[in-house]
Formats: structure tokens, C-alpha cells, sequence
């Protein structure tokens, strides 16, 4: 038996800095899902009942309301009786306005008769919503109705993913936070939204999966880091195109990978990285050089903040996390770095005490998050001005944090409603368009 | 026993839903698919195939998972594995390559090029590779390797000498 030659620290070097994590393309995932459906090694994900919807589903509940008041003059008082019997029956309805609304078709029909339908609109907690100011302001909001006829919108709002992370305890909780409303309606956020490459990087897996890495999670909650993010400084930096582009460049994947980097600060190994073939390479490329002429990375490093999250462990793990080297190296993440919206977001009153809120947190690291954020549907929402807009108006915002919404969205019937399929053909309807 | 891995296994075998399948997936495949990766000579389809593979596997079997090892271990067992059932099958076209090869000192004046070492490796013997990704680059011990391969650690030992000297013979020709 031959014994082995053991390396040189050399070799080990080399060995122990050979990528460990690697990301196929996410359509490998799908393909295994249905190799296995197809030997019924799993099951089709159900839609659960039970929902707590927020945001976009409430948006598709306050579509169909708002179709209702304006169609029919909605009044809740009268909705179990004659009001909804005359819908079955009828053909054309005249909106508070006078323009004519089409009520046929067998789908819409059907979901006037469906049990969940006629039961929801007998709910006290349904009908208090509806005579809620603010709901009856988003209902008669252009932007909204706009992004409520979406397909894109109409997609996510039925997904099984977006339900299970409507009814997420952490999402309650965060949209009816001061601080959520307050990012929400903020200008920089609305232009963010319309952002391509934001969208972009929203769709991105790697994106998901660092929002779900517990360094993020512990990371997230550290003050430090939401100083930092704050700060003029890291601003300034962040918009450097030479950031950007040492982002995006091997060496700084490699370097942020290095275990010496991430302990750089609690063992004062600094000596030993500067030797490192993942710092050299780094050294050696010109986006680090022009990086290291900008006055602003002199004022980021002296600001305490960006001290403390160094030294921070939640830091150092991040670094070493897969997902945060697939981000880095993702061009979408880089050109958002550079986008003015992005900077302005970051100096929000109310980004960094989101950051903080322990919802969050769990919020981010949820599956159904991270599903939500890779489907098709939510890119294509999220590219859309609308979305922007509506999330700006104070309309919506009142509507969210009002009780009789939280109410509503707890409803199981409200869920089965959401889920019915009719439900989504009726807001599909053309004559809708002639509401607003 | 991992407590994590555990939480992940019994949701999975409780529920048998994409969603828990998912959550497995994206947490393992990273892993595998680099060591996939690199055990295919850096071939992207090869590697794919091989996941998928590992995975539908897994999953058939996941009900024998005891979590004696980590979850990681089991799967780069199967992995390994399926890599080694692939190879043979094609080993019958091919001769195995001799490599009774000298055994130079590595210059070490100079780094080793990540990308050079990545070709190096890439050159081995599928046997050899294996062994080497799983000792040097992963980290395992010959006791484990043995176990995920069902050899003895004398022969891990052995074939990781080889690999070596294969490795370092390669690298000192660039």
C-alpha cells in the first residue's frame, strides 16, 4: 500500500480555495420536480386553506369590490339579498357613473353563485372593509385598477407561493409596521420598482437565496449594517462604477470567499490574505486599482459603522455564503448598485429600521419568499410602473394597516374566494376597463 | 445528527411535497454540484444529468437515511456513486489510462493558478479524481471515503498518492 505525499502548504492552499458551491441553472430544478411527479415520488403542491392574504391578493379582493361599487353602487347592507340576486340575473348594469358594465358570461355567473363568494360578501369584518375610506379611495385609484387588470398580477395574486406568504405571520406583521408603509410610500422606492435591472435581480436565485441564508438573517438584524447602509460613504461607494465592476470581477469573488478574509478582522490575519492568490489577483485588477483612488472608500472605512459590521461574524459568514459570491457576480446586481433610485432608497428614513424588524427578517428567510421573488409573475409585476405608483399612494398605504383588512385577509372563505378560478376571469373581463 | 438536515428529511417524508422537495434541493445541490462538476471533467450537462440522478435516487431511498452522517455525506455517497456505475459503463469502450507516472516535487516557487489546478484535475482518471476531490478539495477523511465507496481506506490512500503525483506531474509540465 502506497502511502500518500501530503501536501505542501502550498498545495493545500490551492485545494482548500477551489470553489466549493456551485449553482446549476435554475431550469435543472424543475426538470428533477417533474421526474419525480412523474414516478410519483411527489405531490403537487396543494393551495392551503386557511389564508392570511395581505398586499396583492387584497388588491384583487378590492378590485372586485371596486367592480361591485361602481357597477352596482355596492351597498353591504343589501349585498346577501336583492343586490346580488339582481346580479345573477341581470345582463347590463349601469356603474355610479353610467357607463355600462357587461355581466355576462358563464364564468362570472358562476362565481356569483359559488357558496364562498355570497358568504364573504355576508361577512361583518368584508362589509367593514368596504365602507372603509380607504379602501373605497384605492378602489376608485386609476393606478390601481391598472395593475389589478394585469395578467402578470392576476398570475401572482393566484400562485401558491404568494399564498403561503400572505398568510406568513412575519408579513402581517411587517406590512402593518410604520416603518414598511413609510419605504413603501417613499419616492425612491416607487422609482426603484421601475427599475429593469431591480426586477431583474429580484427574479435572481442567487438574490433568494442570500434574503433566505440565516448569515443574511443574523446580519440583517445588526445595527451596524443598517448604519452603514445609510451612510454617505458606502452611498457614494456604491454608486462608483468601479464598485460595481470589482464586484463582479473573479478575484473578488475568490477573495470574498477566502476564510482569511472573513476572520481578517478577529485574528489579524491580515498579513497572510494580503499573500493569498485571491488577494493578488483582486490587487492586480484595474477596477480595485480606480476603487482605491476614490475618496469616498477612505471615508467608508473610517466611519465606525463600517468597522463594526467588519468585525462582526453575521458579516464574515455572509461573505463566505455561495449565494452572496453568485450575487456579487450577477450583472444585474452591479448595474442596481450604480442606479441613483437605489442610493436614495438606501438613505430612506424608513430602510433601516425595516432592515432591523425581526419580521423582516423571518419574512426573508421564508421559502415562500423565495419562491415568490423567482416566479415569472413577480418579475413581470415588478417591472411595472404601476406597481411603483400604487405602492406610493397613501390610499393603499391607510388600507393595509387598517384593522378591518387585517380581519378580512385572515379569512378562510376570503382565501377560498382568492383561490376560485373564476374569481381571477372576472377582473379579466373587458368591461372593467370601462370603470375608471 | 445534523438538526437541520433532520428538520428538512421529516418534512419532506411527512409531506412528500414539491415545496419540502424544493427546500432540500436548494440547500444540498450547491455542494453537489460543484464536486458533480468537477467529477464530469467541468461538464455542465454531465453534471446536470449526474444531480438529477443523485437526486431521484435520494429521494427513493431517503427513507433508509439513518443520519449516521450528515445529509452532505449521504448524498455525495450516492453521487459518487452514480459517477462511478457511469463510468464503468463506459469504461468498457475505452482503456483505462496507465499512470505510472514519476513522482516530481511541485515547484512552489511560484502559486498555483486556481484555473491550472482546475485542469489538473480535470485530467485525472475518473477513480483518481474522486478520490482527490473528496480528500483535498472536500475535505473527507479516508474513513469516510471508504465508507461512501465502499473500498477500504488503504485503497483511498493508495489512489490519493496517485492522484498526486498525477496532479503535481501535470502542473510542473504547464
Amino acid at each position: 500500500m502506497q502511502e500518500e505525499q501530503n501536501l505542501t502548504p502550498e498545495e493545500k492552499e490551492a485545494f482548500e480555495s477551489l470553489d466549493k458551491f456551485k449553482l446549476p441553472q435554475a431550469s435543472l430544478e424543475n426538470r428533477i420536480i417533474e421526474q419525480l411527479k412523474n414516478e410519483k415520488l411527489i405531490m403537487e403542491n396543494k393551495p392551503k386553506r386557511n389564508y392570511t392574504i395581505a398586499i396583492a391578493a387584497a388588491v384583487v379582493v378590492v378590485a372586485v369590490a371596486g367592480y361591485m361599487i361602481v357597477s352596482n353602487g355596492f351597498n353591504p347592507e343589501d349585498a346577501s339579498g336583492s343586490a346580488i340576486g339582481g346580479i345573477e340575473k341581470a345582463e347590463k348594469y349601469k356603474s355610479e357613473r353610467g357607463e355600462t358594465v357587461d355581466l355576462e358570461g358563464e364564468e362570472v355567473q358562476q362565481l356569483l353563485q359559488n357558496d364562498d363568494f355570497q358568504e364573504m360578501i355576508q361577512n361583518d369584518q368584508f362589509r367593514d372593509l368596504m365602507k372603509s375610506p380607504s379602501f373605497t379611495a384605492l378602489a376608485k385609484n386609476a393606478v390601481f385598477m391598472d395593475l389589478a387588470k394585469n395578467p402578470a398580477f392576476l398570475d401572482l395574486a393566484k400562485s401558491p407561493q404568494f399564498f403561503d406568504l400572505m398568510k406568513s405571520p412575519a408579513f402581517t406583521d411587517l406590512a402593518k409596521a410604520p416603518n414598511f408603509g413609510d419605504l413603501m410610500m417613499s419616492p425612491a422606492m416607487g422609482e426603484l420598482q421601475k427599475n429593469a435591472d431591480f426586477a431583474e435581480l429580484m427574479k435572481s436565485p442567487s438574490f433568494a437565496d442570500l434574503f433566505k441564508s440565516p448569515a443574511f438573517g443574523e446580519l440583517q438584524k445588526n445595527a451596524d449594517f443598517a448604519e452603514l447602509m445609510k451612510s454617505p460613504a458606502f452611498l457614494d461607494i456604491a454608486k462608483n462604477p468601479a464598485f460595481a465592476e470589482l464586484q463582479k470581477s473573479p478575484g473578488m469573488i475568490d477573495l470574498a470567499k477566502n476564510a482569511q478574509f472573513a476572520d481578517l478582522e478577529k485574528n489579524a490575519e491580515f498579513s497572510d490574505l494580503a499573500k493569498s492568490p485571491a488577494f493578488q489577483n483582486l490587487a492586480m485588477s484595474p477596477a480595485f486599482e480606480n476603487l482605491m483612488k476614490a475618496p469616498a472608500l477612505g471615508e467608508l472605512m473610517k466611519s465606525p459603522a463600517f468597522g463594526e459590521l467588519m468585525k462582526s461574524p453575521d458579516f464574515g459568514e455572509l461573505m463566505k455564503s455561495p449565494a452572496f459570491g453568485e450575487l456579487m457576480k450577477s450583472p444585474d446586481f452591479g448595474e442596481l448598485m450604480k442606479a441613483p433610485e437605489f442610493g436614495e432608497l438606501m438613505k430612506a428614513p424608513g430602510f433601516g429600521e425595516l432592515m432591523k424588524a425581526p419580521e423582516f427578517g423571518e419574512l426573508m428567510k421564508s421559502p415562500a419568499f423565495g419562491e415568490l421573488m423567482k416566479s415569472p409573475a413577480f418579475g413581470e409585476l415588478m417591472k411595472m410602473p404601476a406597481l411603483g405608483d400604487l405602492m406610493k399612494s397613501p390610499s393603499f398605504n391607510d388600507l393595509m394597516k387598517s384593522p378591518a383588512f387585517s380581519e378580512v385577509m385572515k379569512n378562510p372563505t376570503f382565501g377560498n374566494l382568492m383561490m376560485n378560478a373564476q374569481f381571477g376571469d372576472l377582473e379579466k373581463m373587458a368591461s372593467i376597463e370601462d370603470l375608471e | 445528527m445534523d438538526s437541520q438536515d433532520l428538520q428538512m428529511v421529516n418534512e419532506y417524508l411527512a409531506e412528500r411535497s414539491e415545496n419540502s422537495f424544493r427546500a432540500l434541493y436548494r440547500t444540498y445541490t450547491p455542494r453537489l454540484y460543484q464536486m458533480a462538476y468537477r467529477l464530469t471533467g467541468r461538464n455542465d450537462r454531465a453534471a446536470d444529468e449526474l444531480i438529477q440522478d443523485t437526486w431521484i435516487r435520494a429521494i427513493k431511498k431517503l427513507e433508509s437515511f439513518k443520519h449516521k452522517s450528515t445529509l452532505t455525506t449521504w448524498l455525495i455517497g450516492i453521487l459518487i456513486n452514480i459517477n462511478r456505475e457511469n463510468f464503468k459503463a463506459k469504461i468498457r469502450e475505452k482503456v483505462y489510462e496507465d499512470l505510472s507516472v514519476e513522482d516530481p516535487a511541485l515547484t512552489t516557487e511560484n502559486r498555483i493558478d486556481l484555473m491550472d489546478l482546475e485542469s489538473a484535475i480535470e485530467s485525472l482518471p475518473n477513480g483518481y479524481r474522486q478520490i482527490l476531490i473528496l480528500h483535498d478539495v472536500e475535505g473527507f477523511r479516508h474513513k469516510d471515503i471508504s465508507e461512501m465507496l465502499e473500498i477500504s481506506e488503504g485503497t483511498s490512500k493508495s489512489q490519493l498518492f496517485q492522484a498526486r503525483r498525477a496532479i503535481r506531474k501535470y502542473l510542473n509540465e504547464k
